[in-house]
């Protein structure tokens, strides 16, 4: 699946999550300047794995800082 | 028991209940002998034990939760916020109220929460500090459970919600309500099935008499009319089913036909406060907790005493504790499930501490119109109780067309009356043997 549709996918994902819209989140966008709480952040991710059938060690995700370092760590295991 | 208590006063009630969501319509439904149960709509009951279930209806959670915060808590905790806030409000403790700045349940340090409760600079900081919350349920978020189960079932353990373990830990709610209204006095909630609403108000009298705490918000609340819940206490053969036809007539605590008691769901939440502390901030009583009495059947799971003799030590306890004597109660608000066995179970425990005096003495089954609101029973029946002193009138029990011959020598009130009340006995008994009683007094 390309970057693009990740961040799509990460979009649609943190929208059902959050219960907001977030139309200006690009792979730049600092995570934590979202406002989305750690706990909400994981489950994204999982909902991300789920749909997508893949499993994020743990050790990948201490290093999210943007929105596209999430979505390089999702491509890595699809 | 000789020692001298402080004594505790109820200074706020509120209720989120299957006849009413606020304490005015709650208490005027009952005065009035209106049933809230229904025929179970939300999933099949066609291989189930019983088909009815007193629901509430028209809760606005928005009112009080975020879209997000709406699916993170179950119903009960929902429930339990919305009572208290009412409870809160009349109490004249509103301002104590912190709503989310931006709606989620589990927030990092920097995103924002209102952390500056019981700081130097805290307006509210005593209260908040000799305030506590022990707001309790029997089953817990029964719904959340079910839901996160089956997501794990059908997509894998990584879907499960990461908030799904504070959601559905029993004390989910004694947090959420501490965390609105920044009580920093000790929260946590305690278990005891359906005597849980009434272990909760007796701990929360106890913290208080002890000096441990100025105020507490108390209470319980269930919300558990799932499929397998439902499944499992018809299993037991516990449940009832519609009379008739007719769903209302499904709960009718010492009929001849009663035939089991029906799932309730709701909450109810009661303002627990020094008699000092509240008149110091001018707050007017609607009652006292004059006294509680706790005890243990030791025997069985789900069957009571057949002697009653649990529930009796209980009722017994509470009187010592009040210093009184049984012919000083003026009122029983039983915990009357509606159950062959539980109605006989504490007839004879009343008939044990009150005699023939049982013949005149008024008494009156919520549970005939609310249902069984199991953690949240002890704490909405202690609330029309509350009522009941304040107003000096007893709601009617309902759907009592034949009364079983052995409780013909109860005064069983059947339609709403007047009557000078100052003490209250109120009586719950749970799964597990659990007994509990209270005796609430006309605030003067």
């Amino acid at each position: 699946m390309a970057n693009r549709d990740l961040l799509e996918m990460f979009k649609t994902v943190a929208a059902r999550v959050d219960k907001r819209e977030f139309p200006n989140v690009t792979k730049q966008s600092v995570i934590t300047e979202l406002g989305i709480d750690s706990l909400s952040m994981m489950q994204i991710v999982g909902e991300m794995e789920s749909e997508l059938g893949i499993m994020i060690p743990d050790e990948d995700l201490v290093e999210l800082v943007t929105v596209g370092d999430l979505c390089a760590k999702v491509e890595k295991r699809l | 028991m000789s020692t001298a208590h402080r004594r505790v006063v109820v200074t706020g009630v509120g209720i989120v209940s299957p006849v009413g969501n606020d304490v005015p319509t709650f208490w005027s439904s009952l005065l009035s002998g209106r049933s809230g149960i229904s025929l179970i709509s939300d999933f099949p009951t066609d291989k189930l034990r019983s088909d009815v279930a007193a629901s509430v209806r028209g809760f606005e959670a928005a009112r009080f939760f975020s879209p997000k915060e709406t699916e993170i808590y179950g119903k009960v905790t929902q429930f339990s916020l919305g009572a208290a806030v009412e409870a809160m409000r009349g109490a004249g403790f509103e301002s104590l109220y912190r709503p989310p700045k931006r709606g989620g349940a589990a927030k990092d340090d920097d995103d924002g929460d209102d952390d500056s409760g019981g700081t130097e600079s805290d307006p509210h900081r005593a209260v908040r500090l000799a305030t506590g919350c022990l707001m309790s349920t029997g089953q817990g978020a029964v719904d959340v459970f079910e839901r996160e189960i089956e997501k794990a079932r059908v997509r894998g353990p990584r879907a499960v919600s990461p908030f799904f373990v504070p959601s559905v830990m029993p004390n989910s709610a004694a947090a959420l309500v501490a965390m609105r209204f920044g009580l920093m006095g000790p929260s946590y909630s305690v278990a005891s099935a359906c005597a849980t609403g009434t272990h909760s108000i007796a701990m929360g009298a106890l913290l208080i008499e002890s000096g441990e705490a100025e105020c507490m918000v108390v209470g319980g609340a269930e919300a558990a009319t799932q499929p397998n819940t439902v499944a499992g206490f018809g299993n037991t053969r516990a449940l009832a089913r519609a009379v008739d036809g007719d769903p209302t007539k499904a709960s009718r605590p010492f009929d001849r036909r009663r035939a089991g008691f029906v799932m309730g769901e709701g909450a109810g939440v009661l303002v627990l406060e020094s008699e000092s502390h509240a008149r110091a901030r001018g707050a007017t009583p609607l009652a006292y907790v004059a006294g509680f009495g706790m005890s243990t059947d030791a025997t069985n799971l789900t069957k009571p005493l057949v002697d009653g003799r649990g529930l009796r030590m209980a009722i017994e306890r509470a009187i010592a504790r009040a210093r009184l004597s049984p012919g000083d109660i003026d009122y029983v608000n039983p915990h009357a499930t509606s159950t062959p066995q539980g109605d006989v179970a504490e007839y004879r425990a009343l008939s044990a501490v009150f005699g023939e005096r049982l013949r005149t003495l008024p008494m009156s089954a919520t549970k005939s119109m609310l249902g069984h609101m199991l953690g949240g029973a002890g704490a909405a029946e202690s609330i029309a109780t509350v009522c009941t002193l304040r107003d000096q009138v007893i709601h009617p029990s309902i759907n009592v067309d034949d009364i079983d011959p052995i409780f013909e020598n109860i005064d069983l009130v059947r339609e709403k009356r007047a009557a000078q009340i100052r003490y209250a006995l109120k009586l719950s008994a749970g799964f597990g043997g659990h007994n509990c009683a209270l005796i609430f007094e006309r605030a003067q």
